[in-house]
């Protein structure tokens, strides 16, 4: 069934071939201070140098275009061109060199126009490209950015060094009673190296999926001590140990507001999971404190998450019990939404005793009038990287949600960690920002965005170099860069990975469909 | 005088010359496509109206991924055709003739006798229209909306198998008839498969009425035609939620909404519709109806639940991008306005509205937009607090609004039967308006329970006319009204007698809702909504 597209997709790709201009520089051209109208936005952006090629479209007037890229240093050249469609498809083979010769310096774009019988020559523009290279893996799971129903959705693996996309899982492709399941949260453990990655399933044949290298197995994560099924995942950086998040968990949708769904939780903890041991018990348990978003420092000793404190929880009577209880909870979050607001916590951690200690308060953002999620620690353990928002957690929903690091380097030193954080002004847009991985080398950010059009997610790529500073970021290549506007999923959770998943689709899925092979977590 | 012999064993009469073997066949063939574009036809455009198809295999990955997910594809763009129901329709007869055409020849020469199974081969055509006519709605809410071309071709192919396998059968027999000569000198089959069109047209009429003229009213949607809209809703004699909600939708538009409402009965028929993620019949019409009660929001949401579970449509994108368009949402906007015109035929519509991008003013000037535009809430509300279907929920509840939130918000309560609600908003009307017909009459139903009620309203209480007639429709409900006391299934029983014995009579006031209309109304409470 894959052979068509891909035969169909030759063929139109040749036909297109045939319809370009030849692909030389204009020799006669005019110079005009009108930017290049070109899409993604790859002007003046930083890269790493094995990326796949920056394909882009032109959206101007004209019926042909060129593109000459030349490396600033050694002058390698590359140039394509494009007709009416405006697509500039850059060969692979010549990209790479170019990025190879050009590796630690820029390399400037020139775009030609032809319009009404003559060439346009529009400003130039920069790349740099980085000396360190990306992770070469990107998981992601696709999914319609919907409010409640989901249908066809699945966890893909993308080569960023080319353009291959394929499948890690993908759920039925139709409505099947008994089968209907949604699958989420892919995490693998120490970007990819251990082997170790999960992955939730909800719906039907529910449960977390662990793989270790090419196994697979599902185990079902409730207890009778936790609150619910385990949400968010952090894997220890050395130990198979897992600490999630467990979270009870609604909606609303705004009938008038740009934000038009409010994402919230009305309870969450914290548990620890020993994969070896299989076994279960609580981190933080509290009525009236919702932990989430747990995230390790690279050395495994403390725990960052995020807490906030909802007094009205503890307020509810005891008769209240079951769905009674939490559609009163629900409720009574979702009537205050605006004021529910998340600090950042940490809690060291002892290896040996597998103990935590005391929460303390990192940053209070609820005093600051906002909401912070998903800490993540860079790899050198320097920075902190998250999410804020005006308020609330699920911030892909929010316009205010931008990213901010916070130099911990700095706080270790005494300095207040209020005036130890910033914005990522470079990366970040009017729009969402959210859900932010480090790369293996801590050079690379890949976040979801919703810039386009404040509805599909998309990740975006950021360098953030040494000294600590954010660069502009650029979309996911693609090798059709229409595809960006055809592709009718966000793209959820991207985590980097320095090794391809080692399951199969179809060891996975007899994982997923095998409920008599379920086991059971131990508390 | 001489003549030359000239016979064949089952040579026919003389009188055979004059109906020609091709008669069938142009009977046939003016008999289908009168079916398919007269009778069916407004059903198969609009099927050609959801359709979606483009040569981006990304824009076609749901399809795609589904089994036989390649044939859909190709399938659909046969569809095209049909979106002009008169090109559609003469295709799609052309082709069901030819089939009638090829499984005559694979039957009648094996058998030798081509006049009495000539036009028998129109059975299995008339068989599969019969098919798509019972399938209803569940030939395209919630399935594959290249269902009916697909058979329509695997027929034609079947046809021409079965053509093929009769010519080589015919070799192997023997020349002799094996029917009576007398027998076959009858058109025995043509008749009946012209009984059997009968049938057809008769079940495409009467038990497909509904299916008719929503997708007609669909059609006219799509045009602006409000006034069709409206009239194609009142021509049905028991109309579907469907009909009945762009009914109001046309009324609505036609700013006629509390005169006319209740011309039509409420009373909607089950529907048998296939389970596919959920079996109701609002994949068809809610999040229209959102849309045109001014709730973008819940239009887009409703929307985009219905696009991940059926799949990518264009009228599914068209809505979303006006809804993108009205929220000032430009890039949304141009995204969806994008993916329509990578669609064959769909350029006008992109042409319309792509220069009303980030131009809202612009866009409300149009009497449609604006209408939707002033009903637009003035409050934040989340859906939560509303009961579904949102359209009715938030306009049960709303408390601020503008003077045509007003009308709509009386409508809802008077299609909902809650007085205290109805009576509190009418008190608002009545200091803006004249109160419509409608109105008047629930007045006289709240006031059996709340004597002082009229002397808030001299214009009811002094009207003589209105009065006698509400005594005169409770002189004649009287005899079938439930005992007090009886049980639910007695008080049905009464409600159903007293909608079929009065609707002669009393269809088109208020009374007559009030008492027997909606007898199974439900409005379903807003669920629990998790997080996918």
């Amino acid at each position: 069934m894959k052979a068509y597209p891909i035969f169909l997709t030759l063929l139109i790709a040749l036909l297109a071939q045939a319809c370009r201009p030849d692909a030389v520089v204009p020799a006669d051209s005019v110079a005009v201070d009108e930017a290049a109208n070109i899409y993604p936005e790859y002007r003046d952006v930083v890269i790493p140098p094995n990326i796949a090629p920056l394909n882009f479209m032109v959206r101007g007037e004209g019926d042909a275009f060129v593109c000459q890229l030349t490396a600033k240093r050694g002058g390698q050249e590359l140039v394509a061109a494009a007709g009416e469609d405006g697509k500039i498809l850059l060969d692979t083979l010549a990209w790479r060199e170019l990025l190879l010769s050009a590796r630690g310096s820029d390399i400037e774009v020139n775009v030609y126009s032809h319009r009404d019988g003559r060439w346009l020559h529009h400003p130039p523009y920069t790349l740099t490209v980085a000396e360190e290279e990306i992770d070469p893996y990107l998981t992601y799971r696709l999914i319609e950015p919907s409010y409640e129903l989901y249908r066809q959705l699945g966890i893909y693996e993308r080569n960023l060094t080319g353009f291959d996309e394929h499948p890690v899982y993908e759920n039925n492709d139709v409505y099947a009673e008994g089968d209907n399941h949604c699958i989420n949260c892919h995490t693998p453990q120490q970007y990819g190296k251990t082997g170790l990655s999960l992955f939730h399933v909800r719906g039907d044949h529910g449960g977390t999926i662990f793989m270790k290298g090419s196994q697979a197995e599902r185990l079902n994560m409730k207890s009778d001590s936790t609150l619910g099924n385990a949400v968010y995942p952090a894997w220890h950086p050395e130990k198979p140990w897992v600490v999630f998040s467990s979270n009870k968990t609604g909606q609303a949708f705004h009938i008038a507001q740009s934000d038009k769904v409010e994402v919230i939780d009305y309870g969450s903890d914290l548990i620890f999971y020993d994969v070896e041991n299989n076994k279960i018990s609580n981190v933080l348990k509290t009525p009236v404190e919702m932990e989430t978003f747990p995230t390790w420092s690279p050395d495994g000793n403390r725990l960052y998450y995020c807490s906030c404190t909802f007094a009205p929880l503890g307020h509810l009577p005891d008769t209240l019990q079951g769905t009674s209880r939490d559609l009163a909870c629900s409720d009574s979050v979702i009537a205050n939404y605006r004021n529910v607001r998340y600090r950042l916590m940490q809690l060291d951690f002892d290896s040996q005793t597998r103990r935590f200690s005391a929460p303390t308060l990192l940053l209070d953002c609820p005093a600051m009038q906002k909401s912070a999620t998903l800490p993540r620690v860079s790899p050198d353990g320097r920075w902190l990287l998250f999410t804020m928002g005006d308020y609330g957690q699920f911030h892909i929903w929010h316009h205010s949600s931008d990213l901010y690091v916070m130099d911990l380097q700095a706080v270790g030193e005494g300095r207040q960690p209020a005036e130890a954080f910033r914005p990522l002004s470079a990366a970040n847009s009017d729009n969402v920002e959210s859900y932010h991985t480090w790369s293996s080398n801590g050079r690379w950010i890949v976040f979801s965005s919703r810039r386009d059009d404040g509805s599909y997610t998309r990740p975006y790529i950021c360098y953030f170099d040494t000294q600590g500073q954010d660069h502009k970021p650029f979309l996911l290549p693609q090798q059709d860069p229409e595809q960006n506007l055809l592709r009718m999923k966000s793209y959820n959770i991207p985590e980097f990975s320095c090794s391809p998943v080692g399951a199969t689709p179809e060891t996975i899925r007899r994982a997923v469909y095998d409920d008599d092979a379920v086991r059971r977590v131990q508390e | 005088m001489s003549s030359k012999k000239t016979s064949t064993p089952s040579s026919a009469p003389s009188s055979s010359r004059k109906f020609p073997a091709c008669t069938v066949y142009a009977v046939g063939f003016v008999l289908l496509t009168i079916f398919c574009t007269i009778v069916y036809g407004e059903v198969f455009s609009q099927i050609a109206a959801e359709n979606f198809v483009c040569s981006d295999a990304e824009a076609m990955t749901f399809v795609r991924r589904m089994p036989l997910g390649m044939v859909y594809w190709a399938a659909r763009y046969v569809l095209l055709v049909f979106l002009n129901k008169w090109v559609g329709g003469v295709l799609m007869a052309l082709v069901l003739t030819l089939s009638a055409w090829f499984f005559d020849r694979a039957l009648a020469r094996p058998f030798n006798c081509v006049r009495l199974l000539r036009g028998i081969g129109f059975l299995p055509v008339v068989a599969l229209l019969s098919w798509m006519v019972h399938r209803g709605y569940n030939l395209y809410f919630r399935c594959e909306v290249s269902t009916f071309v697909i058979w329509t071709l695997a027929l034609f192919f079947l046809s021409i198998l079965f053509a093929v396998a009769g010519h080589f059968l015919s070799r192997r027999k023997s020349s002799s008839a094996a029917v009576p000569a007398g027998l076959c000198r009858l058109p025995l089959f043509a008749l009946l498969a012209l009984a059997a069109y009968g049938g057809l047209t008769w079940q495409a009429l009467v038990k497909g009425e509904n299916v008719r003229l929503a997708c007609a009213m669909q059609n006219r949607v799509a045009e602006g035609d409000w006034e069709s809209v409206a009239e194609l809703g009142r021509s049905a004699y028991n109309p579907t939620r469907s009909v009945a909600a762009y009914y109001a939708i046309a009324l609505l538009q036609q700013n006629q909404l509390l005169e006319h409402i209740f011309d039509i009965p409420f009373n909607y028929p089950k529907l048998q519709l296939d389970f596919n993620g959920g079996d109701d019949e609002g994949v068809n019409y809610i999040a229209d109806c959102n849309f045109f009660a001014g709730l973008p929001n819940s239009a887009y949401r409703v929307s985009m639940e219905n696009l991940v579970v059926v799949g990518p449509r264009v009228n599914i994108y068209k809505r979303m991008a006006l809804c993108a368009l009205l929220n000032d949402e430009q890039e949304l906007a141009h995204r969806y306005l994008h993916l329509v015109s990578k669609m064959p035929f769909q350029q006008a519509f992109v042409e319309r509205f792509l220069p009303l991008v980030g131009h809202v003013d612009q866009l409300v000037k149009d009497p449609v937009f604006a209408n939707i535009h002033g009903l637009y809430p003035m409050d934040e509300m989340m859906e939560q607090h509303c009961r579904q279907p949102v359209f009715l929920g938030y306009n049960a509840i709303m408390m601020r609004g503008s003077d045509a939130s007003l009308v709509t918000s009386v409508a809802t309560a008077m299609y909902s039967k809650s007085m205290d609600n109805l009576l509190m908003r009418i008190g608002v009307l009545s200091q803006k308006q004249s109160l419509p017909l409608s109105v008047q009459q629930a007045i006289l139903i709240a006031s059996l329970r709340r004597p002082q009620l009229l002397e808030a309203y001299p214009q009811v209480r002094d009207n003589s006319m209105l009065v006698s007639e509400f005594r005169r429709f409770s002189q004649d409900i009287a005899p079938l009204v439930a005992p007090p006391g009886s049980d639910d299934e007695t008080k049905r029983a009464s409600y159903r007698r007293i909608a079929d014995e009065l609707r002669a009579e009393w269809l088109g006031t208020y009374y007559y809702y009030y008492y027997s209309g909606n007898i199974d109304q439900t409005v379903s409470k807003s669920e629990q909504h998790g997080v996918n």
